[in-house]
């Protein structure tokens, strides 16, 4: 407790000083955090937009009992196929927990003839017409969405709209191979343009179809699926809700092997992608936080030879070296903390003017950048202990390797008239 | 006299001196290795797109995808560019451009010769003897840089893009069996061992191989016979009493397969089709020497089915790509027209790189003038415009690098300008004298700004060389985790405007941040000097 109220009351007999500091270390670590915020929105974006998409959300996945070894082995999982799907996910709904399920099949990649032309390499993702998540990821941009149990037509992305010559009940031909290299083809009605919330270039070419419509076209029958998604109700607990699942399809001789979707091993590239480049940026982070840790103690020091009367009159007192090291140590290890957070409280206000801001465009760089079509920035546990921890291990490291020098005082300077 | 005095004092506040030193140095370092990157990444990620695949400038086709904003394009009925060999000769004459060419950009789909799906790719077809000079960042990473095909040949060549991902090479590993590629679990692992030993008795020479422990040891003995062509010598006939397909297929690729480098991979396949239960499904490695054969769709449209174009190919060897973006493979443009009908003199685009990129408006301008004089419709189009997406990923990283220097100048001007104050306060009694025995306040100021000015230039010299190790280690080894450049790396330069950025940015600032707060001392009297600090 001594040592806590000699350091506060250091802190506020060198107020001036230290309010320096904090302000440094403040004004640093703001734009540290609005860097690593800029990171995170990047990977918020790609996760509620592009891999939304792609990687739908889900608690708990059911698969055929194989598919997990295959996927380990990474061996083809398209044969994998869970039969019965709507019956299935009649009896899941049946759960109290469960919000949502949701069939999926894999995406089909394949060509589209319309009005005399024929477009190359477009991706079809199935959608689930229950699926209410997926539906809150865009808007209508023209035209009407799919209805529930609408088979034969498909929902294209706005862009197609706005530079190819298709528009809204048209017929399109999707010719292309199925899962097992069959050709495949089948014609739908376009009924409709969508538009992500969170857009990427990678989801232009993204055709949505009914997912049994999907299934026919990869090569099964309409109800036929590689995977059960299911989502379950707010404060649900994925564990319970597991082993219910579990004993329900044990009990009932039901072949699917249930887990919980966060056991997946591999995050989806996009998400690595940008993993990666959160790397590059922390490790920046990492070195501007050293250099400014290693000047402020650079002050630190310079300050101490100022205050060696009082160091003197410590050591008259009694006290030893140690202790006036961590007193010292604590002293400036408070105020850089406490500037940290400050810095990171600006940072968070930035944050929620920025975001307010809105600011979207739909180029296709802009939103290769920023992860989507709107500049978030966003918020992780990550940042915040990367530049508090980033700050206060620096800042202890090199307090004790430059502060024994400048308590190396003589007791004598304490009565000393002038220096 | 002032340099004496400067010298005199540095030695006597050498201590104090010296943090502001290593704070400087460490600071110039920095802002050296930072600046250094920052125009690598900028120069190297445009270069990259215009070296591998688009050059300075293209001439389009009136309709062409890459005149539009949109980041998908590829209809099956491209429009084509037919510019004639005169204005490629012209062309080809300017002294600015380095090399032009037709080229015509296609996606297709390859398919071994078992007939089962390789992967997509994206094609770029030109000139066979141009393209070294035309594309050079596409450099060879295995094989050979021929792409020259005559009407004789069987096979076309084509250099395919290197299998490299942001997550590393992804072809498998063909000179071994991975315990992943077992599809037995560990309990069930002794049975497979002892299964396949028993029947290979000349392979496994080791035994016995009856746990987790010996598995090393098991694929150690595997991979060693995996190199010999006469492996299927010690098949026992056992495995032959009833007919199977895929050993058939398995044996007859090994009997016709010319290349040494697939030896070991024919092997593997033989063992999938002798237990087919235990190996898990192996797919076929991507390298150079394997034959394939490659679909494209036909250019023109007549139905919502049309058959592919099957173009038998042969990869001569692998090449550069950017991982972040489209990897693309190379093949003669002479070939690709004679498979695909296009016409003798059709292209999708005309691509021009130029000795300087400096000269890119201004050829621009001329090649525009010539089509006009020829009355062509084709535009024009410059890397600025159908690079922009590449360009707006640099533009984002040399912001954030900008503002990393940014704040490394000011935490070092704010941390000067903070030693300076201390020490007019802690040097009160010394400037005191000095005004005393004559000095009048301006000397005194100079005096100390020039203390300032050496600290800084001996320590930004001291920086400049510390950077200068980084930006060389940096070259040589390459700067990690770079996943917009070849090999996830990116090879830094040694350049000279970094370190002079880094003297103009330190010295002057410093000095004037010096300065400003030692204006005070103009209207101090030495007197207050003597005075007991307050």
């Amino acid at each position: 407790m001594l040592i806590l109220k000699l350091i506060l009351r250091n802190i506020q007999a060198h107020r001036r000083k230290n309010l320096i500091v904090f302000s440094v270390t403040g004004g640093v670590c703001f734009f540290l955090f609005l860097f690593l915020s800029f990171s995170d929105g990047e990977i918020e974006n790609i996760k509620n937009g592009v891999s939304s998409f792609f990687y739908p959300y889900s608690d708990i996945k059911g698969v055929t009992q194989n598919y997990l070894h295959l996927k380990e082995q990474e061996e083809s999982t398209l044969e994998e196929i869970i039969p019965d799907t709507t019956a299935l996910k009649e009896s899941l709904r049946e759960f109290p927990f469960t919000k949502e399920v949701i069939s999926q099949v894999g995406r089909v990649y394949a060509d589209i003839f319309t009005n005399g032309k024929k477009y190359l390499d477009f991706q079809f993702m199935p959608f689930d017409s229950t699926d209410a998540t997926l539906r809150s990821k865009y808007r209508i941009y023209e035209g009407r969405d799919i209805k529930e149990g609408e088979k034969g037509v498909m929902l294209m992305h706005s862009l197609i709209r706005n530079n190819l010559p298709i528009n809204v009940n048209d017929e399109v031909t999707v010719v292309g191979k199925d899962f097992f290299g069959q050709v495949t083809s089948m014609k739908f009605t376009v009924i409709g343009f969508y538009e992500p919330f969170m857009d990427n270039p990678n989801l232009s070419t993204m055709a949505l179809l009914p997912v049994k419509d999907l299934a026919v076209l990869a090569g099964y029958t309409g109800d036929e699926a590689n995977q059960i998604l299911i989502r379950l109700v707010p404060h649900a607990k994925s564990a319970e809700a597991l082993d219910a699942v579990r004993s329900w399809a044990e009990r009932t001789g039901t072949p699917i092997h249930f887990y919980l979707s966060s056991d997946d091993k591999k995050d989806d590239a996009w998400t690595m992608i940008y993993g990666m480049i959160r790397l590059i940026i922390l490790v920046m982070v990492l070195i501007t936080l050293f250099i400014t840790a290693f000047g402020i103690m650079n002050v630190v020091s310079v300050n101490m030879y100022e205050r060696r009367r009082e160091i003197g009159t410590y050591f008259c007192l009694g006290t030893e070296a140690p202790f006036l090291m961590a007193t010292y140590t604590g002293e400036i290890f408070f105020v850089n903390f406490f500037g940290a957070l400050g810095g990171i409280g600006a940072g968070l206000i930035a944050r929620l003017i920025v975001n307010a801001m809105n600011i979207s465009s739909t180029d296709a760089g802009f939103q290769i950048v920023m992860g989507g079509s709107r500049f978030t920035l966003g918020l992780s546990i990550s940042t915040i202990l990367w530049i508090v921890g980033g700050i206060c291990i620096i800042t202890v490291l090199t307090a004790l390797t430059t502060l024994g020098k400048a308590l190396k005082v003589s007791p004598v300077v304490a009565v000393k008239e002038t220096e | 006299m002032y340099i004496k005095m400067m010298l005199r004092s540095l030695l006597r506040h050498q201590k104090r001196g010296r943090r502001l030193f290593v704070l400087m140095a460490l600071c110039s370092a920095a802002l050296v290795f930072l600046l250094t990157f920052r125009n690598d990444f900028s120069t190297q990620n445009r270069d990259q797109f215009i070296g591998l695949q688009m050059g300075h400038i293209q001439i389009l086709p009136p309709g062409s995808p890459l005149l539009s904003d949109a980041f998908f394009e590829q209809t099956e009925e491209v429009p084509l560019l037919h510019l004639g060999d005169e204005m490629d000769t012209w062309i080809r004459a300017l002294p600015q451009v380095e090399e032009g060419a037709p080229v015509i950009s296609r996606f297709g789909m390859t398919y071994n010769l078992d007939s089962e799906q390789e992967s997509w790719i994206s094609l770029i077809a030109v000139p066979s003897d141009r393209m070294k000079r035309l594309l050079p960042l596409a450099a060879i990473t295995e094989g050979t840089d021929n792409l020259a095909w005559n009407a004789g040949m069987t096979d076309v060549p084509v250099i395919h893009s290197r299998l490299q991902t942001m997550f590393g090479e992804v072809n498998p590993d063909i000179t071994e069996f991975k315990a992943i590629e077992l599809k037995v679990k560990d309990e069930d692992l002794p049975a497979c061992m002892a299964s396949i030993s028993a029947s290979f008795p000349k392979i496994f020479v080791s035994p016995p191989y009856d746990g987790k422990k010996d598995i090393a040891r098991f694929l150690s003995d595997w991979k060693k016979a995996l190199p010999n062509p006469a492996l299927k010598e010690q098949i026992p006939s056992s495995f032959f009493d009833t007919y199977d397909w895929r050993l058939d297929d398995a044996l007859t690729a090994m009997q016709e397969n010319t290349n040494p480098e697939m030896v070991s991979f024919l092997n593997k396949r033989i063992f999938k089709a002798l237990y087919p239960d235990l190996i898990v499904d192996l797919r076929e490695p991507i390298i150079a020497g394997k034959r394939v054969t490659l679909q494209v769709s036909p250019f023109k449209t007549t139905g919502a089915m049309n058959m592919p174009i099957a173009i038998p190919v042969k990869y001569s060897g692998m090449c550069e790509i950017i991982p972040l973006y489209t990897p693309n493979s190379f093949i003669d443009l002479e070939a690709f027209r004679e498979f695909t009908q296009v016409g003798a003199d059709a292209s999708t685009a005309y691509v021009i790189r130029l000795k300087n990129i400096k000269d890119t408006n201004a050829v621009k301008a001329l090649i525009e003038a010539k089509l006009t004089e020829i009355g062509s419709d084709a535009k024009v189009a410059d890397y600025l415009k159908f690079g922009k997406l590449y360009l707006t990923t640099g533009t984002a990283f040399s912001a954030i690098i900008t503002i990393l220097v940014v704040i490394f100048v000011l935490i070092l001007l704010m941390f000067t300008v903070n030693l300076v104050l201390l020490s007019m306060i802690q040097r009160r009694k010394e400037i005191g004298t000095g005004l005393a025995l004559g000095l009048d306040n301006m000397q005194t100021i100079i005096i100390m700004t020039g203390e300032v000015g050496v600290i800084v230039a001996v320590s930004c010299t001291a920086g400049c060389v510390i950077g200068l190790g980084a930006v060389l280690a940096g070259m040589y080894f390459g700067v990690p985790g770079m996943i917009f450049f070849a090999g996830n790396k990116l090879h830094m330069t040694v350049q000279l405007f970094p370190f002079i950025a880094t003297y103009l940015l330190l010295i002057p600032t410093s000095l004037v941040v010096a300065f400003i707060p030692l204006l005070r001392l103009l209207k101090v009297l030495p007197v207050d000097l003597f005075r007991e600090a307050p």
